[in-house]
């Protein structure tokens, strides 16, 4: 299939990259045969003969690619930017508010409740997760610039 | 200290409290996440993985453990009422279980599921008490280079889990191979493929990997697709009649004992097992032309043959550290995380961790039927829980959970890379458990072909002259060409099944 050649070149990329690692790693070696250039060096090699298998050899079997219809594609990209969000507000305002703010965009986005409901169920996640996790577990979670 | 002795000490220390409220959250949890359609043992192993490293390395296994036989155990409920196999080894049991729902009589093929679960789960368990030692009484006689046999004899494995293309897995494997070796060279501890990040030279975290590989792709990929909502049929009593039981009870036996030797090969999966055990009954069977319509021995067959090998998987686990199934993969990631490092030594290094895991599968098998049959009706409104309601706190989870690991957000953000990548990897179908396998055991492979070289001084004959290195690598061939035979077997009968039932989901997960 198309889609698996396009892997296959992929991976040629990869495994170039590696060979480039393992010429960095060379003069660091043990013996000809041995030292961390040996494994960079065996998979560059590896990845870059499959590639080439799947560009030019290899007829992978079909296969049905699920095509996401509209909403579907913008709940998927609302989903990953909500993601990193997340990540960034964990760093920045603290696990606690992170998480609820989080909770709210997922509830909405995800599971397409309306802002009261999705509120109220995100408001319940965040309170149970801080009783367990944190209260109960004692795990440590960063506390942003609020200290929460 | 004998067999029995060890596996006494391991009930004593099993059957504390807090090791058996773990063994009750485990399959509690796992029959939940199996009956789910969308969760199953994988993804369900991986996102709770992490919390588990709060508990001790005994409790964290026997959690995880409990809820991976747990959800093999609550897939059957969701393909026999519903007709969804929420994994590959449910497919057999959907194909007569669904019509018996449908008669009515899904209760006793619920009950069918649950007894020939419970007797190949014993069966499974008592092989592992007498099988394991004897392949650990070798671990004294393994050198590096035994080890790096052992890693290529691993790599056999990959065919089993590469789904439709074992190129595609090769190059997977490869790249998991690759991404295992981002930090420091452990011979001259110079940084490789960092890129001069500062993070990337303490490595990635492998419980970032499977989180962002399994979860997180998992819930993304779940938007694409929509389960179609499916009412459970009505069951009527859980408990077959004596003439049930009857017919049954053989098969029973002899598909555990096909399914507990199967997984005594690394290499054959539940799914591989669940298939052949049902081949083989309807074959052997008076009334072939009853199944696919609602046949008993249909249900009992693949379900105990799927079961004796989700248990005997253990044995290559735990003596070798090779997984016969996703699952298991994401198991072994877990005791890695402990610090424990499956293969020949684990059971001279750790044994009243592995005899009190052991126990610990005895009394989660039990667990199973006592909560299974009689809150069958509990069970069955599970089924009907809307995802989008837990996928939001599945991924909230996620990134809560990679975090605690080791305290750190550059952790979380490779878990949500790994997430998208493992979008697009499940979307045009490239297999995510030879990445995780190869990424696990990268280390290992790369630590003992250096140590190997040096003990040689740099000779590649000490691979061939070593006799046990060279009976597993012999071993490993016969194994790939084994693993290639029954996987073919087994796909063409998938294929021939969707062909001729088309009212099955095709869409069966396989990563």
């Amino acid at each position: 299939m198309k889609q698996d050649k396009i892997g296959g070149l992929v991976s040629i990329a990869i495994g170039a990259a590696s060979l480039a690692e393992t010429a960095i790693l060379y003069p660091y070696r043990l013996n000809s045969i041995s030292g961390d250039f040996v494994m960079p060096g065996v998979v560059g090699v590896l990845l870059v003969v499959l590639g080439l298998l799947l560009v030019f050899v290899v007829k992978t079997p079909p296969y049905e690619i699920e095509r996401a219809d509209r909403r579907a594609r913008l709940q998927m990209l609302g989903t990953v930017v909500i993601l990193f969000a997340y990540w960034y507000a964990i760093s920045e305002l603290g696990y606690v508010i992170g998480t609820l703010l989080a909770s709210l965009g997922l509830f909405k986005v995800v599971s397409g409740y309306g802002w009261i409901r999705a509120t109220v169920y995100a408001g319940i996640v965040t309170l149970v997760l801080y009783v367990v996790l944190i209260q109960l577990l004692n795990i440590a979670l960063p506390t942003g610039i609020f200290n929460v | 200290m004998n067999s029995l002795g060890m596996l006494l000490g391991g009930f004593a220390n099993a059957l504390t409290p807090a090791n058996l409220l773990m063994a009750l959250i485990g399959v509690l949890i796992g029959s939940l996440a199996g009956m789910i359609p969308g969760i199953g043992p994988t993804p369900a192993i991986a996102i709770l993985m992490p919390f588990t490293t709060a508990l001790g390395p005994v409790q964290g296994i026997i959690m995880l453990a409990g809820i991976y036989y747990g959800a093999v155990y609550g897939g059957s409920t969701t393909a026999i009422l519903l007709g969804i196999p929420a994994e590959l080894q449910a497919v057999p049991v959907t194909l007569d279980g669904y019509p018996l729902a449908k008669q009515g009589r899904g209760g006793p093929a619920l009950g069918i599921a649950a007894i020939s679960s419970f007797v190949a789960g014993l069966l499974g368990v008592l092989g592992l008490i007498f099988f394991a030692p004897l392949l650990a009484d070798q671990a004294l006689k393994f050198g590096p280079p035994e080890y790096f046999a052992l890693m290529i004899l691993t790599l056999t494995v990959i065919v089993n889990l590469s789904g439709a293309s074992v190129t595609k897995g090769l190059v997977m494997g490869m790249a998991g191979y690759l991404v295992s070796m981002v930090g420091v060279g452990p011979s001259s501890g110079h940084a490789r493929f960092t890129f001069g990040l500062a993070p990337m030279s303490a490595g990635i975290e492998i419980v970032s990997v499977i989180i962002g590989l399994f979860a997180i792709s998992e819930v993304i990929v779940g938007m694409s697709s929509r389960t179609p909502v499916t009412a459970a049929e009505k069951i009527g009593s859980v408990y077959p009649s004596r003439a049930d039981l009857k017919l049954t009870a053989p098969t029973m036996v002899r598909s555990g004992l096909i399914g507990f030797f199967l997984g005594l090969l690394p290499g054959a999966s539940p799914a591989v097992s669940a298939f052949l055990s049902y081949d083989v009954e309807k074959r052997i069977s008076k009334n072939p032309g009853l199944f696919g319509k609602g046949a008993l021995q249909g249900v009992a067959a693949p379900e105990a043959a799927g079961n004796a090998t989700a248990s005997s998987g253990f044995i290559p686990l735990f003596t070798l550290g090779i997984p016969s199934s996703p699952p298991l993969a994401i198991l072994l990631a877990g005791l890695t995380i402990y610090g424990l490092q499956p293969g020949p030594n684990l059971f001279n290094q750790s044994g009243s961790f592995v005899w009190a895991v052991i126990a610990s599968m005895f009394i989660g098998n039990v667990m199973l039927v006592v909560l299974h049959l009689p809150l069958v009706g509990i069970w069955v409104k599970l089924t009907q829980i809307p995802l989008r309601v837990l996928k939001p706190l599945v991924l909230i989870l996620c990134v809560v959970g990679v975090y605690t690991v080791r305290n750190s957000m550059f952790d979380v953000l490779v878990a949500l890379v790994f997430g998208v990548i493992g979008y697009f990897l499940r979307k045009y179908h490239w297999p995510l458990v030879p990445f995780i396998l190869c990424f696990m055991l990268g280390p290992l492979t790369e630590l003992s072909f250096v140590q190997s070289m040096s003990i040689s001084n740099g000779s590649l004959s000490i691979f061939f002259t070593s006799p046990i290195a060279l009976v597993i690598l012999i071993l490993a061939v016969a194994l790939f060409g084994v693993s290639v035979f029954l996987m073919r077997r087994s796909r063409k009968r998938a294929l021939s099944l969707e062909t001729n039932r088309p009212d099955l989901p095709t869409s069966i997960h396989t990563n």
